[in-house]
């Protein structure tokens, strides 16, 4: 209940927060919303001997859209994720995905950085970043680099950046108006983490799918990208026959650990329906 | 848009007869956030205290070093079984008639048991001194199956215990054994059973449950030295059972120790028992001659508190073919717990089947119904077990307002209201026959 | 580690102290402050009864360092009546509709109840029921305490002639 002693720093500015990790090398954190590292140091699971804050740094925050791409800095909150009238108009799936997140108050505090940067394969948002084909723009000592989400992640608590980087905004081309999408997931209470769950971005033509990205949470240690069962769904009605193929090519990838959510077969046979349930509404919203 | 909190006179005068809604008294502190929980309390000088606990379900305690968590700045007495020896406070009696550890006496019998007690002058200081505290564990084999408990191979738990035939509920027939405790007439049940056209066999496993109120356990201890008084305050469901215990432990005669139980968030049996955590804090502050407090977090409360249920059963349903029921035999497999600490308010133990055995026991029905109720404690892994008693659905009603009235299910009609309802009865056999089910008000 | 300091505005009224970076924003209230409405009923950032109301956000006090609340502003159940003594309609709600039992979950469900009457002044019960999702009470199973936050509602909704 009581965490390890640290250091507390809270820059001004991302350089100074930048400088401040690359002082304190391993031995530092950074902390946004806290809500999945302040846990974990209350448990002495984590900790870090210095813990840089980054709630002054304002250029890290607001939701924007460009000509080909909507920005979400990195500091944004669940809370504004879902309140956010741009995402609402142009990618409605981020707006479903949040407010199957957590609770209330969790809500008004996680962002969507520290959502899919910490590399929890509990948390939403990395499958829907992969299924939007999103990037992560990253900044450290050695400068600025994007990162597609599709490669961003390597294990559990495992991803592409390196020390001393910090995940500043997420960028997510424009969609096709009119695209079809959901996240459905399937977990033991309101809140709960997903005992399995799909994202599915798709887009229809002349009742015909033209494109399909579908991605799975929380059955490996990292959100999986179902590329061959999108692929099962291009150029189809997304009739049963459609929906049930790219079902079973995305259980054939799943590997769930065995917890309170179920036996591992168990987990996968949800994953499954995640999928099925996905398809379905996403092409039923598909304009 | 004010709502006064009325004056005793002015209540008296609007005074209304039964069936009158009333407000609760304690809601208007309630819901202003001025409660008085344990954890509010704040006494001058008061100190903290908290536990090193038990990593292993079973484990030799092989040494305990408590040098590094006494260097630490603010920390004011680490306490182990070493230290309460001498007072003859490392054990305590329990409410089942059992003994159980107040910090681990060689050995620890459950994950999360209490090892050590720090005490600092804050919590932050006591959670760092807890990871100081080094214990050498030695691994020995853990009994996590209450079915594999009696096995000739089972591992001993209690060392204390394994050459008692007798515990406090009778004869024990094996070292992990608690008790068994029958009620009905076996033979007439067996005959009963063995006669039955229609013989309904289930076997249903319980599983453990914790009732988890949203605060934790906890005291603040404060023994006076110069007038010889203990006060202490606690999260106490039974604050006269603490007083006993107090007394008897630590020889200070009753009258002159005050237990108080201010507002309490929750208990649900939770908190009936005596902790080591209260005995640890009037040893604490008896030796430091200052106020300590102790209050758990929610793992170790989960971990380590009473908890309920956890019964393996079998059950067989003899009848005949119309479907009235001549015959009722259960078996229960019980954990209690690395200690019994069961509160049993009536002391019957194996409370469960006393209530099953009762409400088939009416007038018109004795020369049908035989039952057979048979209670077997065992596996002592882990720490106490509250018997149900508190309310439950009811499996079977039986009519019993007409003499030589033969019992009857009735499954989809609405009984008529009886003249004597009985307790209700947590019994899910029933719920899982799909039998008419009610929940009769107790009379008591 | 030094203690740093820590400047804030709890229930209107200015307050600063010295704590330790690691202090929990709820040890901060309960221990320094002796603000002990809000409540620890879990570990894990769970059960909402810690719930406090900072910078106009339902926030877990549980799950912020106090380091992090320095320059905020907070309302915590003492907070809530007028500075007449006079009760919120939440207050008053949860007493007409018995909205509690033990009252160790009820200022935090105030609390959170009195953000959520912000961000939706007329929720429906499916919504009340959502919008408390982050605060778990074992005694009452719900019922009245969503009772009481419609209740609470209806009265914050009505025209001020008629509520006077």
């Amino acid at each position: 209940m009581i965490p390890a002693p640290f250091e507390y720093h809270r820059p001004r500015s991302l350089d100074e927060a930048i400088g401040l990790l690359a002082q304190h090398g391993e031995d530092a954190r950074v902390v946004a919303g806290g809500h999945s590292l302040i846990p974990m140091m209350k448990l002495r699971l984590a900790k870090p001997e210095h813990l840089v804050d980054l709630q002054d740094l304002d250029e890290l925050r607001g939701i924007r859209s460009e000509p080909d791409a909507v920005i979400i800095g990195a500091l944004a909150t669940q809370h504004e994720l879902i309140g956010s009238e741009l995402l609402a108009a142009k990618h409605p799936i981020i707006r479903e995905t949040a407010l199957q997140i957590a609770d209330p108050q969790v809500r008004y505090c996680g962002t969507l950085g520290g959502n899919v940067a910490n590399g929890d394969p509990g948390n939403d948002m990395p499958a829907v970043m992969v299924a939007l084909g999103a990037t992560y723009r990253v900044k450290g000592r050695g400068g600025e680099r994007d990162i597609a989400a599709r490669d961003f992640y390597e294990g559990a608590y495992s991803t592409a950046l390196r020390e001393g980087d910090i995940l500043v905004a997420v960028r997510i081309p424009m969609p096709a108006d009119g695209h079809g999408y959901a996240y459905e997931k399937q977990k033991r209470k309101v809140g709960d983490y997903a005992t399995a769950a799909a994202a599915v971005v798709l887009t229809m033509s002349g009742g015909a799918c033209t494109s399909a990205a579908i991605a799975l949470t929380n059955v490996a240690d990292t959100p999986l990208f179902a590329k061959e069962a999108g692929e099962a769904v291009v150029g189809t009605a997304v009739d049963e026959a459609a929906i049930s193929e790219a079902a079973r090519r995305a259980q054939r990838i799943a590997s769930p650990s065995a917890d309170g959510r179920g036996p591992a077969d168990f987990r996968t046979h949800v994953a499954g329906i995640m999928v099925r349930r996905a398809l379905a509404r996403a092409k039923e919203r598909a304009g | 848009m004010s709502a006064e909190i009325e004056s005793a006179q002015a209540r008296t005068q609007k005074l209304e007869g039964l069936g009158t809604r009333r407000k609760r008294v304690e809601d208007a502190r309630f819901t202003q956030g001025k409660g008085n929980y344990i954890d509010d309390l704040k006494l001058p000088g008061m100190l903290f205290g908290d536990f090193v606990r038990s990593p292993y379900g079973h484990a030799r305690v092989k040494s305990i070093n408590k040098e590094a968590a006494l260097e630490l700045p603010g920390v004011k007495a680490v306490l182990t079984a070493d230290d309460l020896k001498p007072l003859k406070l490392h054990w305590m009696p329990t409410l089942a008639g059992d003994v159980q550890a107040v910090l681990a006496d060689e050995k620890v019998l459950f994950q999360g048991q209490e090892v050590a007690f720090v005490v600092a002058e804050d919590r932050y200081i006591a959670a760092d001194a807890v990871d100081l505290v080094e214990v050498e564990y030695e691994e020995l084999p853990a009994l996590v199956d209450p079915t594999k408990s009696m096995a000739a191979d089972a591992p001993v738990l209690r060392d204390d215990l394994k050459d008692k035939t007798s515990g406090a509920h009778g004869p024990r027939k094996h070292h992990n054994h608690v008790f068994t405790w029958e009620v009905g007439d076996a033979e007439g049940t067996a005959r009963a059973v063995r006669d039955a056209a229609v013989v309904a066999k289930e076997r249903i496993v319980y599983q453990r449950v914790h009732p988890c109120p949203l605060e934790t356990c906890g005291c603040v201890a404060s023994m006076d030295k110069v007038n010889g008084h203990l006060t202490m305050w606690g999260t106490f469901q039974a604050p006269h059972a603490v007083r006993t215990v107090a007394s008897l432990i630590s020889g200070i005669p009753e009258h002159k120790i005050r237990i108080i139980s201010p507002d309490i968030g929750g208990g649900f049996g939770n908190k009936v028992g005596v902790y080591p955590g209260y005995i640890c804090s009037i040893v604490a502050s008896i030796v430091l001659g200052v106020p300590v407090k102790w209050v758990e977090d929610r793992m170790e409360n989960l971990q380590a508190t009473a908890f309920a249920r956890d019964y393996h059963m079998t059950g067989e349903i003899a009848a005949t073919r119309e479907g009235r029921i001549t015959g009722l035999r259960c078996h229960v497999l019980a954990d209690h717990g690395a200690f019994d600490t069961c509160a049993d308010p009536t002391k019957y133990p194996g409370r469960v089947l006393q209530h099953l055995h009762r409400l088939l026991r009416h007038p018109g029905r004795a020369r049908d119904g035989r039952r057979r109720l048979h209670q077997q404690g065992a596996g002592r892994r882990r720490i106490p077990l509250l018997v149900p008693g508190d309310g439950g659905v009811l499996f079977h009603r039986a009519d019993d307002r007409r003499p030589g009235a033969q019992a009857r299910s009735r499954p989809g009609r609405n009984p008529p209201p009886q003249p004597n309802p009985q307790r209700a009865v947590s019994l899910p056999i029933g719920a899982q026959r799909g039998i008419r089910q009610r929940r009769l008000s107790d009379c008591a | 580690m030094a203690k740093m300091h820590i400047a804030l505005r709890v229930n209107n009224r200015q307050v600063e102290t010295l704590a330790e970076p690691r202090m929990l924003l709820i040890h901060l209230l309960r221990e320094e402050l002796g603000i002990t409405g809000p409540h620890i009923g879990c570990d894990t950032s769970h059960c909402g009864a810690c719930t406090v109301d900072m910078n106009g956000k339902s926030v877990k006090s549980c799950t912020v360092f106090a380091a992090q609340a320095h320059g905020a502003e907070i309302i915590t159940i003492e907070g809530l009546a007028g500075a007449d003594g006079s009760l919120h309609p939440l207050q008053e709600a949860f007493r007409e509709h018995h909205g509690l039992q033990c009252g160790f979950c009820t200022p935090g469900m105030i609390t959170r109840a009195y953000r959520l009457l912000q961000e939706n002044p007329n929720p429906s019960e499916a919504e009340i029921r959502h919008g408390i999702a982050g605060n778990l009470c074992r005694c009452t199973g719900y019922q009245t305490i969503v009772r009481a936050i419609r209740a609470a509602a209806e009265r914050l909704n009505m025209p001020k002639e008629a509520a006077e």
